[in-house]
């Protein structure tokens, strides 16, 4: 069957109305179903024995606990003769590959990437998808093809929603010799070699290209000698026989084209794109895993301004926002520590060795724009991951050295002075704490006073000059 | 005893959403912040019904279809048969051309036969779908839902009535409800058969307004099932399944006298002034709720209260002292003087409004106006009955059915009384039956009915007030007549959108028309005539 029908009928007699395409690739289209909330995934394939096993890994998919992972998987099966199955609408969203690729009637490839949301974006959308892939391999399952194509990210660039398509690729860990669906570009060499199944690192692999990409706006090993060189050349860089693009030692593979690694990626990351396509591209083990690249991304997102001139994001350690030359305004920053009442008064704030001295646990640090509204996240307050971690807990807004304080997820607070003899209380009415260069500021507690939990020091930083 | 509803139970959502704006055709908008989502308990039953879809073809439309599918394609013919003109037939005809549902050779296409069919032989399509039945009252909403849809909850982790996630996939975004939760409630009787097909047909008519469905239209009166054969329809399920369904109360951007707050429609289907009466029942024992309404209006409900009494009391103090001002303090005299200070109320009430007065309060000033005139008619028969006046346009019992008899009867009767005549023609083409009803105290009259029945009285009374008007202004009967139709518009759906420009001449004349039959107004000012 190559054609599509009019209605559907999934395995419990319940009907759709199918209306228009909304995609179509190789193996089947999507469409959507009469009601706005629904669409059927209809798979062509004329071959009754792929028909049959990929009935079987449908079904399989649909019994998966997947219900916490923003995954737009299989709802129901559809009955004989349709192959396919109905899953959720994905209204408002487009694939990520709109962010990843300069569109040619462009006019500012600069203008192009802040109107997507710019940098802060970027970052928490594939935070947020790492954090999906991390879930899924602590299940002991593997996508099998993370590419921008399968992707979907929200359309306003004031959202940051995630979800994976093509739930049929989900699988447990395969072994070589299988044959494994990835997208080119995106499939690691040891696939590519067909060196290997599908698995975790695979997965690794192919998440490490599209964050590099939608970032950077370059693939990191489509240097000028691949995209000016002859088509076998591609086939070498992909399967790991060339260096990447920005290699610290052999340049044979450089890109001329995509924007400055400083401006986009954290030092972290960069460390984690070395991990990934240096010694990780031949050695899987020695690839980043996905939990790594989410922790790093969420870091990185959580260490942006915004530019009060351009509007675009960067990072808080730039002196001057890279897409405007504006010096950085002054900013605060939230820094989320340790505090464990169990080590006694005056000494409750965790600290680590750091080499002879010791120096406190940071669990994360946030920048906060003057004039923006920011969330704390239940991922900042508790550390908690999953679908709840982007819920806010409390809101904060700085306005020149004032800093307000608003909860909002219904529960109080405890803000302790910074001698720590007095106490007030964040609830969901604002409260306003004044900040000042170098001084210690009052502290914002995000658990119980009796036992182990985060809390938060700010601290007002100075502008950065031209 | 367990409870029939509780938090878990399932949360509906059929887009709850504001009425179009008719001068517009844009949606009306609430004021920024002020919206509460709630969540309104019913007992849905699963029924099989008939499938309820909104009508294609009106009145006209379908007689005319029906003439040429039985072979009657002339529309000079169709137009003797309808007792409608020929270029209106022709205009239809055309218009059912336009649509495909009539051929070139004037006889019904094939789609044209099936809406025919569809429409006027009511051969309904029996469907599967859900009633839904308020808890306490045991009444059915007027609504019958097909395909349920379920919204997405985030649990509150602090406890609290779990939030509506709303918007598309890739912008969602929560709003918190107030779940309104009944206490230990009796389950009540199943509905009928009945009942069930009355709740189709008054959706049917909600969907063709899309504005209210409150509004009593043919399909409420019909006191049998039409051609639904009872029998097919039917309950699915024995007991009801427990659901809330989503909707919200707001304060219009538009705004209102007196903060007025509205209740929307679960439905979808506009503004719902039964769910605000029951909203305000439940309020009365749930402070949750009062607070949530408090909170979205920004002060107490009480002061609200005293603040629209304060209002009403002022606005109230201005019609009386305008109504004095035109007819003397001499009016409180007046037998229909509260209807004139009624009427005057809804006027110094669109006036302080303005160009913002809504669509409903205009039309609640033109039926105040006739109200008014009626009251004023109604006054004149009691101090001078018209007795058996009627008897001039019947013979033996029966109406005459000669029009140009009536006619005739009518202007004589005006034009020795002192009007103006030929006679506005709607007034000229009054039936007897109207004239007799009027005669009789409690028999049902209408405004036109009245007027002719007291010329006929006032040709015999010298005394008669209609007398002293028509020296007066012996055009009077034209402006009664201009104010029976524009104030017999307003109340029909449908009509043309009144605005406030247009409705104050009518109130001017209405005044003016009262004044002249009370005897305590002053003549008409030449040029308005």
């Amino acid at each position: 069957m190559t054609s599509a029908p009019r209605q559907v009928t999934d395995i419990n007699g319940v009907r759709y109305s199918l209306l228009r395409q909304l995609g179509r690739g190789g193996q089947g289209a999507v469409y959507e179903v009469d009601g706005g909330r629904l669409a059927a995934k209809v798979v062509f394939d004329s071959s009754p024995s792929r028909r049959e096993r990929l009935r079987n890994q449908l079904t399989q998919v649909k019994r998966l606990s997947l219900a916490d992972l923003e995954i737009a998987r299989p709802l129901e099966m559809l009955r004989e003769p349709v192959l396919g199955y109905v899953m959720e609408l994905l209204t408002g969203m487009q694939p990520l590959k709109a962010l990843g690729a300069v569109p040619k009637d462009a006019a500012s490839p600069a203008a192009w990437y802040l109107a997507g949301g710019g940098l802060r974006r970027r970052l928490q959308l594939l935070a947020r998808s790492a954090d999906v892939l991390a879930a899924l391999h602590g299940k002991g399952l593997v996508y099998s093809d993370p590419s921008p194509h399968n992707i979907f990210v929200s359309e306003s660039p004031d959202a940051t929603e995630v979800r994976f398509i093509d739930a049929d690729n989900i699988h447990y860990a395969s072994v070589a010799g299988v044959p494994a669906v990835f997208t080119p570009g995106y499939g690691a060499p040891e696939l590519v070699r067909c060196a290997s199944g599908v698995n975790s690192l695979t997965d690794a692999h192919a998440f490490s290209v599209l964050a590099f990409q939608t970032l950077s706006l370059a693939h990191p090993l489509i240097g000028d000698a691949v995209s000016d060189g002859p088509p076998d050349r591609e086939e070498e860089a992909l399967d790991g026989r060339l260096p990447w693009i920005d290699h610290p030692t052999d340049d044979t593979n450089r890109a001329s084209y995509g924007i400055p690694r400083p401006s986009v990626l954290s030092r972290k990351l960069v460390d984690l794109a070395e991990g990934a396509f240096g010694a990780g591209l031949r050695e899987a083990t020695k690839r980043p895993g996905v939990s790594e690249w989410a922790e790093c991304l969420h870091g990185a997102a959580d260490a942006t301004l915004s530019c009060p001139s351009c509007k675009g994001t960067y990072y808080f350690t730039e002196k001057l926002c890279p897409w405007c030359d504006e010096p950085r305004p002054a900013f605060a920053t939230a820094a989320f520590n340790l505090w464990d009442p169990s080590l006694g008064p005056g000494g409750e704030l965790l600290q680590k060795p750091a080499g002879e001295r010791r120096r406190v646990v940071v669990a994360a640090v946030l920048g906060l724009t003057d004039g923006e509204t920011v969330s704390v996240t239940q991922r900042l307050a508790h550390g908690r991951d999953g679908a709840a971690s982007a819920r806010p807990v409390i809101e904060l807004q700085l306005t020149g050295s004032r800093l307000s304080l608003r909860s909002v997820d219904g529960a109080r607070y405890r803000l302790s002075s910074p001698s720590g003899g007095r106490d007030a209380e964040v609830a969901d009415r604002v409260k306003e704490i004044r900040l000042e260069p170098g001084a210690a500021s009052w502290r914002l507690h995000l658990g119980s006073p009796d036992s182990l939990h985060r809390v938060v020091n700010f601290e007002l930083r100075p502008g950065g000059a031209r | 005893m367990a409870l029939l509803f509780r938090r878990e139970a399932p949360v509906l959502h059929f887009g709850p959403r504001l009425p179009k704006d008719p001068s517009t055709n844009q949606r009306m908008r609430w004021s920024p912040g002020k919206r509460r989502f709630v969540l309104w308990p019913a007992l849905m039953y699963r029924v099989v019904a008939p499938e309820v879809r909104d009508r294609e073809l009106n009145v006209l439309q379908k007689a005319v279809l029906g003439m040429c599918r039985a072979g009657t394609t002339n529309v000079q013919r169709i137009g003797e048969r309808l007792h409608i003109h020929a270029d209106l037939a022709a205009l239809i005809y055309i218009e059912l051309q336009e649509r495909r549902l009539l051929g070139s050779n004037g006889l019904p296409t094939e789609k044209g036969r099936e809406l025919f069919e569809e429409e006027t032989l009511d051969a309904s399509r029996m469907v599967t779908g859900h009633v839904f039945q308020d808890p306490w009252t045991g009444d059915l909403w007027p609504r019958f839902v097909e395909k349920l849809d379920y919204v997405e909850l985030q649990q509150n982790p602090n406890g609290g009535f779990p939030d509506l996630v709303l918007g598309s996939k890739g912008k969602p975004r929560r709003e918190r409800a107030f779940m309104v939760l009944p206490g230990d409630l009796a389950l009540p009787p199943a509905p009928g058969a009945s009942e069930i097909v009355r709740v189709t047909r008054r959706h049917r008519s909600a969907l063709r307004r899309s504005e209210s469905y409150e509004s009593a239209d043919e399909d409420d009166t019909l006191a049998h099932a039409g051609s639904v054969v009872l029998e097919r329809v039917s309950l699915v399920d024995d007991r009801p399944t427990p659901v809330f369904v989503t909707t919200f109360i707001y304060l219009s951007e538009a705004g209102d006298v007196g903060g007025e707050w509205h209740a929307c429609d679960p439905f979808g289907l506009g503004v719902s002034p039964t769910l605000r009466r029951a909203l305000e029942r439940e309020m009365r024992s749930s402070s949750g709720l009062h607070s949530v309404l408090e909170s979205m209006i920004g002060r107490s409900l009480d002061e609200q209260i005293q603040e629209q009494q304060r209002w009403a009391g002022e606005v109230r103090a201005m019609a009386i002292n305008n109504v004095e001002m035109a007819l003397s303090v001499s009016a409180r005299d007046l037998p229909q003087y509260e209807d004139l200070v009624a009427l005057e109320y809804a006027h110094v009430e669109a006036g302080l409004l303005g160009e913002s007065c809504p669509e409903h309060k205009l039309r609640d000033l033109l039926g105040a106006a006739r109200r008014a005139l009626e009251g004023t008619f109604k006054a004149i028969f009691d101090r001078h009955p018209p007795r058996f006046v009627w008897r001039r346009v019947y013979t033996d019992r029966r109406p005459v059915e000669d029009e140009a008899y009536c006619q005739g009867v009518y202007e004589a009767s005006a034009k020795a009384v002192g009007f103006r005549v030929p006679l506005p023609e709607a007034l000229a083409r009054v039936k007897p039956n109207h004239v007799k009803a009027a005669c009789y105290p409690d028999g049902g009259w209408r405004l036109r009915g009245a007027i002719v029945a007291a010329v006929l009285a006032a040709r015999d009374d010298r005394a008669h007030p209609l007398r002293r008007a028509a020296s007066q202004e012996p055009g009077l009967l034209e402006v009664l007549d201009n104010v029976a139709t524009r104030a017999g518009g307003a109340v029909h759906a449908g009509a043309e959108r009144p605005s406030l420009q247009s409705v104050l001449p009518v109130i001017a004349d209405v005044h003016r028309a009262v004044g002249l039959l009370s005897g305590l107004g002053q003549p008409f000012d030449s040029t308005r005539t």
